[in-house]
């Protein structure tokens, strides 16, 4: 039932939308040669990936669904999964210029989503580019790739990592390790790993710190967790770390119990006098009113009437 | 009492005249059994409506999710309204000690009584789930203006039953000596009322002195039903509702609906039962002065209400208030307002006007304009809630009450003329000891 | 006694007995009459319960495995089954999630009016199509300022003027922030409707649309199932999901991440359609978030974004302008 009317709700609105849109849908969308080639300007890294598939997430997905299941909104036309080769054959430089101006049901992102976040897009959108797979694989590389490294992608294949989170109370800062066993069985530091914190909360986990980092030479990565985070009655917080790229390092998470938030205070607002709760909670003011006018209108009904009764007393 | 006394012989035979005058209507009643038969009929279709609204729900109403109170809830505040008139007449006027009510004070009280009566019946007809009315006793909360409302107007009625009552005591001892012949089972009321009445000194000052109580006690209480009737609106946060003067404001108008009603009561009374020698030109000529009076005063209060938002003209209001002047709503406002308001209280203010038989027509067109009013109280508010009505049926843009919501609210209008006819096919409608006290009769022989 | 005489004149005396001899035939026409409208009432009574009232026998089999045949009017052992059930529900369902206070933020800049929200909120609480415990709303705040989608659930005031007019503590406030329904509890006087400034609330005003294959269904309080006829109901945030830690039906069927659900305890909301965790705080303070009619003093618990930068121009049924007749105040047509 529910199924069904939803599906109905959807295609009533996307006919109306759609009927606008008819007419230029089936012109192809043409990009001026010189915004064709432009290229992406900003370096593909995976924290830049990340970004841009939130950013995707929360802007693309509702139409054009998720790359590669082909779950876009069934439109005229239909939004093109970006996974598609028809897509994928675009250059960069398109894809911009398209999500730049929009057009019929596809809207105007040009004062919606920076340019960067839009390269960012791209970028994500890029990940799922089967020419990138052979040709290109590997190719991403850390933000931040320190001289004479010699980190590549591949270099933990088969090699589980492992994760530690610790927190650091005087400074209030969450502290991962990502090491990786070596061949004699010691735990070697590794370096440039992306790690995400995060707060473990009743619907979802709430990153902690603005950008997701990466290990330094010691496999160490740190965040300075807000004070001001409300905790559980006794202040407890519970954090989570964990490797955000499992395709390229394994995965790998920790968590820990921190008492560093602020304690909550539960009030029960029901057990409050108010004007809107219980009976019970009425305020003393209404109860001692109503009360007291009906006692009193009550009483000297009860005195007229006993009075009253007197008449039929002869003595009278 | 200032009239001069009778002597023994004239007593008797003034009181005789009275008892004769005034009793006569219990035995001598044309076409009442047609009256009665035909309000048992209307009960009888008024019924079969309640049942299907119990069966199919109150869907059979025209009632939906925005204007989610209509007939039913006006009635109910035009009930209320009507019911304040006994505390008017017999204590506000009575504390005045004006004696000229004392021939339609039982007049009044037996509106009261039966308005404030079926006020409660109205409210279980206007409830989804009449069969859960226990509810609001078992965990009635006392910060509801609704559980004040049926506190008080519970009240109300126990008062106004004393004081319709109470008065009853010596007549009850009048009809057993003078009717002997009626019924028995009407005979045991009077022999359960009157208390072994014998006209003792002490017996009159019980009976005064009760009476001074009650007509103390009601005022409160009076004005404590229609405030907190108006509380029920008052209390919303609704743009035409959400206004501080809806207490005084509900009760002056319930008293230009209850002096009307009064009115039209006196005329009917006068001609069908013959007592033109007890309601008078007289009576008329002060009950269209009080009608004036009260009619001004609600003026007022109207032209508060309707002015000051109108002067503003906040976005919430200006739409209900154009609505109103202009728009759906203004024949039916102005009507009302013009005239069945302002018209009829500037006739009257003319000696000419105050007639019986045109202050019966006038008092005919003020009290449905009452009615209409509290209609137009109720209904046009809720169509302009805050938040616009969207992607629901065109019926729940609009209000047009359905046959069944029409019976159901004629139906406790039919249920006042029965509890009226049957009051005043039992007792006098005008208190016998009352109005041989104001002759100058002898109060010893009223027994 | 002599004033009697000309009461007692024979034939006055004959006219009386005439006249009582009516009366009795009246008061029987009268008697008729309440014993017609009492048995309509009763009547009405009787179809509401819907009980077997030829006294079925149904089959059972006892623990010893024998098949026995009972009246089904003596069958309360299941019943009180779902009485134990509904009373745990109940009492769950009064006292709410200790600690918690939830809220809801809704960003205007994503909402489409794809109304997934109203569907799927619709099919939880097996609503009528008219019944809108949340409702897609077509705004426009002034004359010259652009039109904008605004999805209207309850919003769970802290200061809700709905139940402080309740006569019979139907619709309450729990610890947690939410204002829930009894329908077993309300008498239907719709004082909460009038009461309640942001149209929020419904009535079954007829049948509710599933009342026949939901009649057996313990009534949970936290999901308003089964809708009873001739009582209230509204959005509950979904309070039976929430107890289970999923957000609420509309938040998780929105395609556009219109929707932020959380604790308000915890400063935290996540988003229904991206899963987005942020803190409550930050998202109020760096989009301008809102209250709507704040100004009534009732403490809405429902937050807004406003519709800026938004995607998707606004447009209902092919037109990018809305009808004055249709937006904000008033839009009731009379």
């Amino acid at each position: 039932m529910m199924k069904s009317n939803s599906k109905v709700l959807i295609a009533i609105y996307f006919l109306l939308s759609a009927t606008v849109v008819m007419g230029q849908a089936t012109e192809p969308w043409v990009v001026p040669a010189a915004k064709k080639s432009v290229k992406n300007p900003v370096a593909v890294s995976t924290s830049v990936i990340e970004k841009g598939k939130s950013l995707y997430m929360a802007n693309c997905k509702s139409c054009h669904g998720d790359p590669g299941k082909g779950n876009g909104l069934p439109l005229v036309p239909k939004p093109t999964d970006p996974a598609s080769d028809k897509y994928q054959a675009q250059t960069d430089g398109e894809m911009f210029y398209k999500m730049q101006n929009g057009r019929g049901a596809m809207p105007k992102f040009a004062e919606v989503i920076p340019d960067n976040d839009k390269w960012a897009i791209i970028h994500f959108v890029r990940t799922f580019s089967k020419k990138k797979n052979s040709a290109d694989a590997g190719k991403i590389m850390p933000d931040t790739l320190p001289a004479g490294s010699s980190f590549t992608s591949t270099s933990l294949n088969g090699k589980p990592i492992t994760l530690k989170l610790k927190f650091n109370e005087p400074d209030s800062t969450l502290i991962a390790t990502v090491s990786t066993l070596n061949e004699d069985g010691d735990l070697l530091p590794v370096e440039g790993v992306p790690v995400g914190f995060f707060l473990k909360r009743y619907f979802g986990s709430l990153p902690v710190g603005e950008e997701i980092g990466r290990t330094d030479k010691d496999g160490r990565i740190e965040v300075a967790v807000p004070r001001n985070l409300p905790g559980d009655t006794s202040g407890l917080l519970h954090f989570i770390a964990r490797v955000t790229d499992p395709e390229v390092y394994g995965i790998a998470m920790d968590s820990i119990g921190a008492s560093c938030g602020k304690p909550l205070v539960i009030v029960n607002i029901t057990e409050e006098r108010t004007l809107w709760g219980r009976s019970r909670v009425a305020p003393l003011y209404i109860i001692i009113t109503f009360f007291g006018a009906l006692a009193a209108v009550w009483g000297t009904m009860g005195y007229v009437v006993s009075n009253v009764l007197k008449i039929a007393q002869k003595d009278v | 009492m200032s009239v001069n006394k009778l002597s023994t012989e004239e007593s008797y035979k003034t009181l005789n005249k009275i008892e004769t005058d005034l009793l006569r209507p219990m035995t001598h009643h044309k076409g009442l059994e047609l009256w009665i038969l035909f309000l048992v009929l209307f009960f009888i279709i008024g019924g079969y409506a309640y049942f299907i609204q119990l069966r199919d729900g109150l869907g059979v109403t025209a009632m939906r999710d925005y204007t989610s109170w209509g007939m039913y809830i006006g009635n109910f505040v035009f009930f209320v309204a009507a019911s304040l008139i006994g505390m008017f007449i017999s204590s506000v006027l009575g504390l005045l000690k004006i004696k000229w009510i004392t021939p339609i004070t039982r007049i009044a009280e037996m509106i009261a009584l039966a308005f404030a009566m079926w006020a409660g019946i109205v409210i279980v007809i206007d409830m989804g789930r009449p069969d859960r009315l226990l509810n609001v006793f078992l965990h009635g909360r006392f910060q509801s203006p609704i559980l004040w409302d049926v506190t008080v107007v519970s009240t109300y009625v126990a008062i106004s039953f004393l004081l319709l009552f109470l008065p009853l005591i010596p007549d009850a001892a009048v009809i057993r000596r003078r009717l002997p012949g009626l019924p028995k089972w009407q005979m045991k009321i009077y022999d359960l009322l009157y208390l072994g009445w014998e006209a003792r000194p002490g017996q009159y000052l019980i009976i005064k002195k009760s009476m001074r109580i009650l007509a103390i006690l009601i005022i409160p209480v009076a004005l404590a039903i229609h405030t907190v009737t108006s509380w029920l609106f008052a209390s919303t946060l609704r743009a035409g509702w959400d206004t501080a003067i809806f207490g005084p404001y509900f009760v002056s108008g319930a008293f230009v609906a209850g002096v009307a009603a009064v009115i039209i009561a006196m005329y009917f009374f006068r001609y069908n039962y013959k007592l033109g020698d007890y309601i008078t030109d007289f009576h008329f000529n002060r009950m269209g002065q009080v009608l004036v009076l009260v009619s001004a005063i609600y003026i007022y209060f109207n032209l508060n209400e309707y002015f000051v938002p109108a002067y503003k003209m906040r976005i919430a209001e200006k739409v209900h208030l154009v609505e109103m002047f202009t728009g759906h709503w203004s024949t039916l406002f102005w009507f009302t307002q013009i005239i069945c308001l302002v018209i009829p209280a500037f006739l009257l203010i003319f000696k000419k006007m105050r007639r019986p038989s045109i202050m019966l027509w006038l008092s005919v067109l003020v009290l449905l304009g009452a009615w209409l009013k509290r209609f137009l109280i109720v209904v046009p508010v809720q169509q302009h809630p805050y938040l616009p009505i969207q992607n629901v049926p065109d019926s729940f843009h609009h209000y047009i009450p359905t046959g069944i919501e029409i019976t159901l609210t004629i139906l406790p209008i039919v249920g006042v003329l029965l509890i009226i006819t049957i009051i005043a096919k039992l007792f006098p409608v005008i208190s016998v000891w009352e109005v041989a006290h104001e002759k100058g009769v002898d109060e010893s022989i009223i027994k | 006694m002599k004033e009697d005489k000309n009461l007692s004149d024979s034939p006055q005396q004959d006219e009386n007995n005439a006249r009582r001899g009516f009366l009795k035939k009246l008061g029987l026409v009268v008697g008729a009459g309440a014993a017609v409208t009492a048995g309509a009432v009763y009547l009405g009574y009787d179809h509401e319960k819907k009980k077997n009232p030829d006294g079925k026998k149904v089959r059972v089999l006892t623990a010893d495995g024998q098949l026995m045949e009972v009246s089904e009017a003596e069958l309360i052992q299941a019943e009180n089954q779902t009485a134990d059930e509904e009373s745990e529900l109940q009492r769950r369902g009064r006292e709410g999630l200790p600690g918690k206070h939830w809220v809801m933020v809704i960003d205007l800049s994503k909402c489409r009016n794809a109304r997934m929200c109203m569907a799927a909120c619709q099919g939880a609480h097996h609503l009528r199509p008219e019944q809108h415990h949340i409702n897609v709303l077509r705004m426009q705040d002034a004359e010259h300022t652009e039109p904008y989608f605004m999805p209207k659930p309850c919003f769970h005031c802290d200061n809700p003027p709905c139940t402080k007019v309740c006569p019979v503590d139907a619709t309450f406030k729990r610890q947690d922030g939410i204002v829930l329904i009894d329908n077993q509890r309300c008498i239907g006087c719709r004082f909460c409707i009038a009461a309640c400034p942001y149209s929020a609330r419904v009535f079954n005003w007829i049948e509710p649309l599933k009342s026949e294959e939901d009649k057996d269904l313990p009534y949970d309080v936290e999901l308003n199932v089964p809708q009873r006829k001739g009582t209230i109901s509204k959005c509950l945030f979904s309070a039976d999901c929430l107890r289970k830690g999923e957000l609420p039906y509309c938040v998780r069927a929105c395609p556009n991440g219109v929707y932020y659900f959380g604790d308000l305890n915890e400063d935290t909301v996540t988003n229904g359609t991206t899963r987005e965790t942020v803190r409550f705080s930050e998202l109020i303070r760096k989009n301008g978030g809102y209250t709507v009619l704040e100004e009534l003093g009732t403490k809405p618990q429902v937050y807004y974004l406003p519709p800026k930068n938004r995607l998707f121009p606004y447009q209902y049924e092919g037109k990018t302008t809305i009808d004055p007749d249709d937006s904000r105040v008033g839009g009731g047509r009379g």
